[in-house]
């Protein structure tokens, strides 16, 4: 199976962070506000606590989901495997595929970067971070799977 | 092509759903600046009379630019007073055709004629019986339609009473009318009560909710059966309500569809194609649950949301016939039993997962004496935690998947057909590895886009074929 770009890590660790940045944003301005009523200090108090815990996991957590992060796209079958502490399998037929989409977050761009979006009728399955080239190639190679399956039903 | 329009009653229809949907927000808004001294009252007079002015030229131009005609191949549709939309339909893209009408309509022998098309989206005309008749005998006769001559269900009281445990929005309807009825009731007879009288004082609302810490305990305990009484009659109302939404159930199962029809004075008749059967729900809510009742809902490709959130195949069965059921109107899928369920070894962690927010909550703000009341709530989280435990199930075959859940006081078991399954999955964190337990989940075919199930807790013996399962 194939893994994805080790630069990876680092878009998380960025994307981890403007989330963290926001909430604590957010809570600062409830402060400002509110700082005169204790309640509302324990409560700011007791979410941020809790968001910097989800950050400090996030940071751990983030080296494990690259380490874990793998793929392979076969002609029956896209199969992913993910996750950081729980690793998640899953097998989506070629022939339950709607579209495949490219992306590029504004955080991969410093990288270049791109994740691919397979898309079902029930879920969409993200790949990220690869390559421009191999994201490309394994957009083309579905595509091509896909239409062969077409003209196949067809004839 | 003729051109047709609605029926000219559907104005009034027009004009209900706009204050339905738009007056009574606009009146509650308009309520909040009518202040305690009648201040606005003239304003809103005039206000009241121009805004019913407009509604009623508002109705009629809807009414009268929405036309429509039918041919073989499709069917167009225009519409819109500013706006103006054209639609041509064609009518191999139909799923499925069903009719409704209400009391007026049935006396006046019209009915509204729905059309639902693929993706989701609805189509609906009001036009005389006789019309619909010809339409459905020409354009769409693949869709069979024979009006019912006697009633083959009848819904008991007590399986009314019990119906009126499972929609919250109609019992707070009920709530709302209730407490509206005991308000007038208690204005027009208040010498009828002694004592002190703080309720019926002219105060303001503001006053009147700060008076109530000086109520006395034998008020508050005298408000108890008076609020007992009030949910009685408020669980009265909502059984007669749902009497009158389900009674005369009729189901008939054709070659390609089944006919499914109810309703005393608003009729429902809906025709569901068989092949687009995506799966079939069996629901259980907390108060079926002693009775041995179940509710059985159907999901199916093209169906309105809207719709499908209130609508049953079955609203209420015996636990013990739903199987037979399925099997005589879905005869493709079938009620079996669950023997794998969640491991033993789980049932801390869902009882952790459910209560370990409100636990933390307590744990750090403690000092404040109202968040102790949380501590009342924490027995009844960890009984929801042990129902979930216990209905978490999977099964998988070659034909479907069955999946059991309980989900906030709803036990759900769900019938899903493979062809409709998108993909499977595994999840396995090294605990759960050592305990030889994983998550499955798999995502349906779903206009939502995303629609994806899981079962937490089941022995991992099987995750290699329910990856291969596609």
């Amino acid at each position: 199976m194939r893994k994805i770009d080790k630069k990876s890590i680092v878009v998380w660790l960025l994307e981890d962070f403007q989330y963290f940045f926001i909430r604590i944003i957010f809570f600062g301005i409830i402060y400002y506000f509110f700082r005169e009523y204790i309640l509302v200090q324990k409560i700011i108090f007791l979410f941020s606590l809790y968001f910097t815990a989800l950050f400090i996991r996030d940071l751990i957590l983030d080296s494990l989901r690259y380490r874990n992060f793998r793929y392979l796209i076969t002609e029956p079958n896209v199969y992913v495997h993910k996750g950081g502490l729980t690793i998640y399998h899953e097998t989506i037929p070629i022939h339950r595929i709607q579209h495949v989409d490219i992306e590029q977050s504004v955080y991969a761009r410093f990288f270049q970067l791109y994740s691919l979006t397979i898309y079902t009728a029930g879920l969409d399955h993200t790949i990220e971070y690869l390559s421009k080239e191999q994201a490309e190639r394994w957009k083309t190679y579905i595509i091509s799977l896909l239409v062969n399956m077409e003209n196949k039903k067809d004839a | 092509m003729h051109k047709k329009r609605d029926h000219i009653i559907e104005v009034l229809y027009l004009n209900y759903r706009t204050i339905k949907d738009n007056l009574y927000p606009i009146l509650t808004l308009l309520l909040g600046f009518q202040g305690a001294n009648y201040f606005y009252e003239n304003v809103l007079k005039i206000g009241f009379f121009c805004g019913a002015f407009v509604l009623i030229i508002y109705s009629l131009l809807s009414w009268y630019c929405k036309v429509f005609s039918f041919d073989s191949n499709r069917i167009v549709v225009q519409e819109g007073i500013f706006v103006k939309r054209k639609q041509e339909i064609s009518i191999n893209r139909v799923k499925s055709v069903y009719i409704s009408d209400s009391f007026v309509k049935r006396i006046l022998r019209i009915s509204n004629f729905h059309i639902e098309l693929i993706g989701g989206r609805e189509v609906s005309f009001v036009l005389k019986n006789k019309s619909i008749s010809e339409i459905k005998h020409v354009i769409f006769c693949e869709f069979h339609y024979e009006k019912q001559k006697t009633f083959t269900n009848k819904i008991t009281f007590f399986q009314c009473l019990l119906l009126a445990t499972t929609s919250f929005r109609t019992f707070l309807a009920a709530i709302s009318f209730t407490l509206t009825l005991t308000s007038l009731v208690l204005v027009q007879f208040k010498n009828w009560f002694k004592g002190e009288n703080i309720i019926l004082e002219n105060k303001t609302t503001i006053e009147s909710f700060k008076s109530i810490k000086d109520y006395s305990i034998d008020i508050w305990i005298s408000l108890i059966p008076f609020s007992f009484g009030l949910f009685v009659i408020t669980i009265i109302i909502t059984s007669m309500y749902m009497y009158v939404r389900y009674q005369g159930l009729y189901i008939k199962k054709r070659k390609r569809h089944i006919q499914i029809s109810y309703g005393l004075f608003v009729k429902k008749n809906f025709q569901i194609p068989l092949k687009e059967i995506r799966s079939i729900c069996i629901i259980q809510p907390l108060w079926f649950q002693p009775f041995h009742y179940v509710q059985i809902k159907i999901d199916y490709i093209g169906m309105d949301q809207r719709i499908n959130r209130d609508f049953f195949i079955h609203p209420i069965i015996k636990k013990n016939k739903a199987a037979e059921f399925i099997e005589q109107y879905i005869p493709f899928l079938k009620d079996e039993e669950i023997t794998e369920k969640a491991n033993i070894t789980v049932l801390p962690d869902y009882l952790i997962k459910i209560i370990w927010k409100p636990a933390l909550f307590l744990l750090f703000l403690y000092w404040y004496p109202v968040i102790l009341y949380i501590v009342l709530v924490l027995p009844f989280l960890l009984s929801i935690g042990y129902l979930q435990w216990k209905h978490a199930g999977l099964k998988f075959n070659d034909k479907y998947i069955i999946h059991s859940n309980y989900h906030w006081l709803r036990a759900t078991k769900r019938i899903t057909l493979k062809k409709y399954i998108q993909h499977t999955g595994i999840g396995c964190s090294p605990i759960n590895e050592r305990r030889k337990v994983a998550t499955y989940h798999y995502s349906v075919y779903s206009e939502a886009i995303r629609e994806k199930y899981s079962c937490y807790g089941l022995n991992n013996q099987y995750k290699t074929d329910f990856l291969k399962y596609l």
